[in-house]
């Protein structure tokens, strides 16, 4: 049994954050997580660093909220954040007048928006639709959301505090209105750990309500399942958004070497409801085109969605809902120390964190003030790396792997083969995937794919999937043939709805490597053996 | 971004690399291939491969586009990579003196001295343009073709002061000189509504950036076969010839014209031609290679020659004077120019 001042658990962008908050202020923390950090909306969601511009007319708490955390996360999390602004542009049809109403909330709630004359908008976005008619400026931006967790978790590690992947929580137990202990599955080798808590803080996003079902507590929230579609290559130097009420295929985010578009807005009942659908994909691709048109003869490479957890139980549709967070100290229900966070945005995690932290350390008592808005994520500044490894490479292993930079860039440079191309569509090298094998938080190969994006381009782990596997088995004692199939079986959801065109094709060659050539089928029916005799 | 899009549809099949010539002499460290050129590098282009020379590697055969099973446009978007690349000063040497040569001759080699014929006939129907290679280097080709138009009864003329076509700035990425010069031509080409060309570069050339419909001499003699204008003379011993198929023939004007050509060796008596067995593969004269790479177009040449000589031919054929000079130099067996070859067996019809 272990003792500790805090646990959390959910290991998606607010319990990271709010890990880093209390470690920083000297709490014991130890953050539990059931699968990797950010699986669940954290790293489903559309990588964008909201200015507050889209929230500015119907939601002003949360344009206030965005816009101020935009300059924070920019200055502490720049490592992660590509600072590309963005447009809002409205189309024709589009109400004009509420591009009027838009400029006026968006000075109401201190969101830096610009208005700016349809030449210069398409001077600075060459793809855009020639059909619009008003366009403004805001300081939205691309921000990769794995990276920013990561980025989280290692900050609160620096001080201290214990994060777990692949630990789930089973069981409190609750002894006079106070959870005495909580019963963590370690899923990495099937023991048991058992956690004496002072107070449990639950951030697991759209589980919320399981988590607190196991305190007999339920929480009013509501899930709201939002699908993106992956376009293969940048078409946008910025963020795009359609200027109008916010609906369903507002945005386009450049991001790496793809464009994502999304959003929409379906409630289901449960977080397993995470897959994109084909009608959904159809009417992104045919929302977004509107503004770049070039979307429509573009690769959509894979769809993904992810759950949001919105406050409040009412049935009114997902975009009415408040985008801000709620705070939930379940003292009034009955458990003592236990707190829930629901809601609130990948861009307010650090202002959720902060105000967690807050009600936390006053209940353990603790002084120590926030710095969470002043201190950078990382404490270390990576510089000189980039003599060793040609320079935009190693930009981007810096980019991606910032925290332990220099590491990787000695497992590229030194390691047999490390400069090798492992992923192509990504430019992953051989030696950043041999660091991350080697790392605790690795067991699966979508946590590499994560952390270094290898998979995640085009050919969706058709290549790549051979010298990530061989990797990783270089390195453990995992069962290579498990690892594979689980893998391919997670790519495939998400490029189902996207079987068309380039995607298709893809698809078909994917299929005759590794069923036609490598019979993976044949180990997945159970007779790898028998087939390979045949 | 542009070229992001129009290849971004690769399924990674790798079918580009196989069949690439370029690959098959340098080995993918060498020359890392269509794919990664093409489709990967523009993904990550920024800084990557800005100082690196490896994209002038490519003869810019089309192979690879003919074997793509997602029909992308490889052979383009490294073009095109190329003219974002462009920098003077990080020129190679040969291209160096490309640049320098047109700048100073308005051709893409240094002019030799030789007696000039004018052909600039007023009354011409037809504009014939021979090209830098055939005007200065393998002047065989300027002469016979000439001789063979004459024969064919048709009536010709060739501007004066004509520029190089600007296929070898296309292909070193020279895309301000090629505009000045697709000018300059245009000016020259006047109300002539018909061109002959000799080199398939020029013939790809006005056809893809000079919005015309350019004739190779190939099919104009064939026409003139059709018409029975040409009469041919049977050769003192029997000939076994093959036939080169040159890469901006066979992919970029058309696959017609090899027909042509068979057609045209077979009106000759005591001719036997023999089919290579890989006929098209690339002679590693195209895409600035020469200058650029030239032990690499040798290497590509001397293979391409090997494999005319195992077949047991006393001449391989080839309708491209860059072909024809670029083979010349690996200095194995016989080659001589397409036309060159059938005017020797050519008579006037009387």
């Amino acid at each position: 049994m272990q003792r500790t001042e805090v646990l959390i658990i959910g290991g998606g962008i607010t319990g990271a954050g709010i890990a880093r908050d209390l470690a920083c202020r000297g709490a014991e923390v130890v953050l539990v997580e059931g699968s990797d950090f950010s699986n669940g909306a954290t790293g489903r969601c559309h990588g964008m660093l909201h200015s507050g511009a889209r929230y500015a007319v119907n939601d002003p708490r949360s344009a206030a909220e965005c816009a101020a955390e935009n300059t924070i996360l920019k200055r502490i999390a720049n490592f992660c954040i590509e600072d590309t602004g963005g447009l809002f542009v409205s189309l024709k049809n589009d109400d004009l007048d509420y591009a009027d109403r838009f400029l006026s909330s968006c000075k109401k709630t201190g969101v830096a928006a610009k208005e700016i004359t349809v030449q210069e908008a398409l001077k600075k976005e060459p793809m855009l639709s020639r059909e619009i008619v008003r366009a403004f400026e805001v300081p939205d931006a691309s921000v990769d959301p794995f990276l920013l967790t990561l980025g989280n978790i290692e900050s609160a590690r620096e001080a201290n505090g214990i994060a777990l992947n692949y630990h789930s929580v089973r069981r409190f137990e609750i002894d006079g209105g106070v959870i005495d202990r909580v019963i963590v599955e370690n899923l990495r080798n099937g023991s048991v750990e058992i956690y004496k808590p002072e107070i449990v803080v639950n951030a697991s996003g759209a589980w919320a309500n399981k988590i607190a079902s196991l305190a007999n507590l339920s929480i009013g929230m509501t899930l709201d399942k939002g699908s993106m579609v992956v376009i293969n290559g940048r078409l946008t130097n910025g963020l795009i958004n359609r200027l109008r009420k916010p609906s369903n295929g507002d945005i386009i985010v450049p991001s790496y070497s793809s464009s994502i578009i999304g959003t929409t807005s379906i409630q289901v009942d449960s977080p397993l409801e995470n897959k994109a659908t084909e009608e959904e994909v159809d009417f992104l691709i045919r929302e977004t085109a509107m503004m770049i048109p070039n979307i429509a003869i573009s690769r959509a490479v894979r769809a993904y969605a992810g759950i949001r957890p919105l406050c409040g139980s009412d049935r009114s549709t997902g975009r009415e809902i408040s985008r801000t967070f709620q705070l939930i100290d379940h003292s009034e229900h009955g458990i003592e120390n236990f707190i829930s966070v629901i809601g609130g945005k990948l861009t307010t995690y650090r202002l959720m964190a902060e105000k967690v932290s807050d009600m936390v350390a006053s209940k353990l008592g603790l002084s120590g003030s926030c710095r969470t808005a002043i201190d950078p994520l990382l404490s270390v500044a990576k510089e000189n790396i980039h003599a060793k490894i040609a320079s935009s490479i190693a930009s981007r292993i810096v980019r991606k792997s910032c925290l332990f930079a220099d590491e990787v860039i000695q497992r590229c440079t030194g390691e047999l083969r490390g400069m090798e191309v492992v992923c192509s569509c990504e430019e992953v090298l051989r030696g950043e995937v041999i660091y991350w094998c080697n790392h605790q938080d690795v067991k699966e190969l979508s946590d590499l794919m994560r952390r270094t994006r290898a998979g995640m381009g085009y050919c969706q782990g058709g290549l790549c999937i051979f010298g990530l596997l061989s990797a990783m088995i270089d390195n453990s004692d995992r069962d290579p043939m498990e690892l594979l199939v689980r893998f391919i079986k997670e790519r495939e959801k998400g490029v189902e709805p996207v079987l068309f065109r380039g995607q298709l094709k893809e698809e078909f060659f994917k299929e005759h490597l590794i069923n036609g050539v490598y019979h993976l089928d044949a180990y997945s029916r159970g007779d790898y053996e028998k087939d390979l005799e045949s | 971004m542009s070229v992001t899009l129009k290849t971004g549809d690769c399924i990674k099949c790798s079918a580009c690399n196989m069949v690439c010539p370029v690959v098959s002499i340098d080995g993918i460290s060498g020359f890392s291939g269509p794919r990664n050129l093409a489709v990967d590098l523009p993904r990550f282009f920024a800084g990557r491969m800005i100082s690196s020379q490896e994209i002038f590697k490519c003869t810019t055969c089309w192979k690879c586009e003919e074997v793509c099973p997602s029909s992308l446009p490889l052979s383009d978007s490294i073009l095109r990579l190329r003219e974002m690349m462009f920098d003077e000063k990080t020129l190679v040497e040969g291209h160096k003196r490309i640049v320098e040569n047109i700048d100073r001759y308005g051709r893409s080699i240094k002019p030799q001295l030789r007696e000039r014929r004018v052909y600039a006939k007023r009354e011409a129907e037809v504009l014939y343009f021979p090209g830098c290679i055939s005007e200065m280097r393998v002047t065989s080709i300027f002469d016979a073709t000439v001789e063979l138009l004459e024969k064919a009864g048709v009536n010709f003329g060739i501007p004066d002061n004509w520029v190089c076509c600007g296929a070898p700035l296309e292909k070193i990425g020279d895309s301000n000189r090629l505009e000045s010069l697709k000018e300059t031509n245009l000016i020259k080409f006047g109300s002539f509504e018909e061109i002959i060309t000799s080199c398939p570069g020029c013939t790809t050339q006005f056809l893809r950036h000079y919005d015309r419909d350019p004739l190779h001499t190939i099919e104009v003699l064939w026409e003139a076969t059709k018409k029975n204008r040409l009469k041919f003379k049977t050769p003192k011993n029997n000939v076994r010839v093959a036939l080169h198929h040159p890469c901006h023939i066979k992919r970029t004007i058309g696959p017609q014209i090899i027909d042509q050509a068979y057609d045209l060796l077979q009106l000759i008596p005591r001719v036997k031609i023999v089919e290579l067995e890989d006929p098209d593969k690339c002679c590693g004269g195209g895409g600035g290679v020469v200058a650029g790479f030239s032990d690499l177009a040798l290497k590509l040449a001397a293979s391409k020659m090997r494999d005319a000589c195992r077949s047991g031919v006393d001449l391989l054929l080839a309708p491209c004077p860059f072909c024809v000079l670029n083979l010349r130099r690996a200095n194995i067996g016989k080659v001589e120019e397409f036309i060159t070859f059938i005017n020797m067996y050519t008579e006037r019809e009387a």
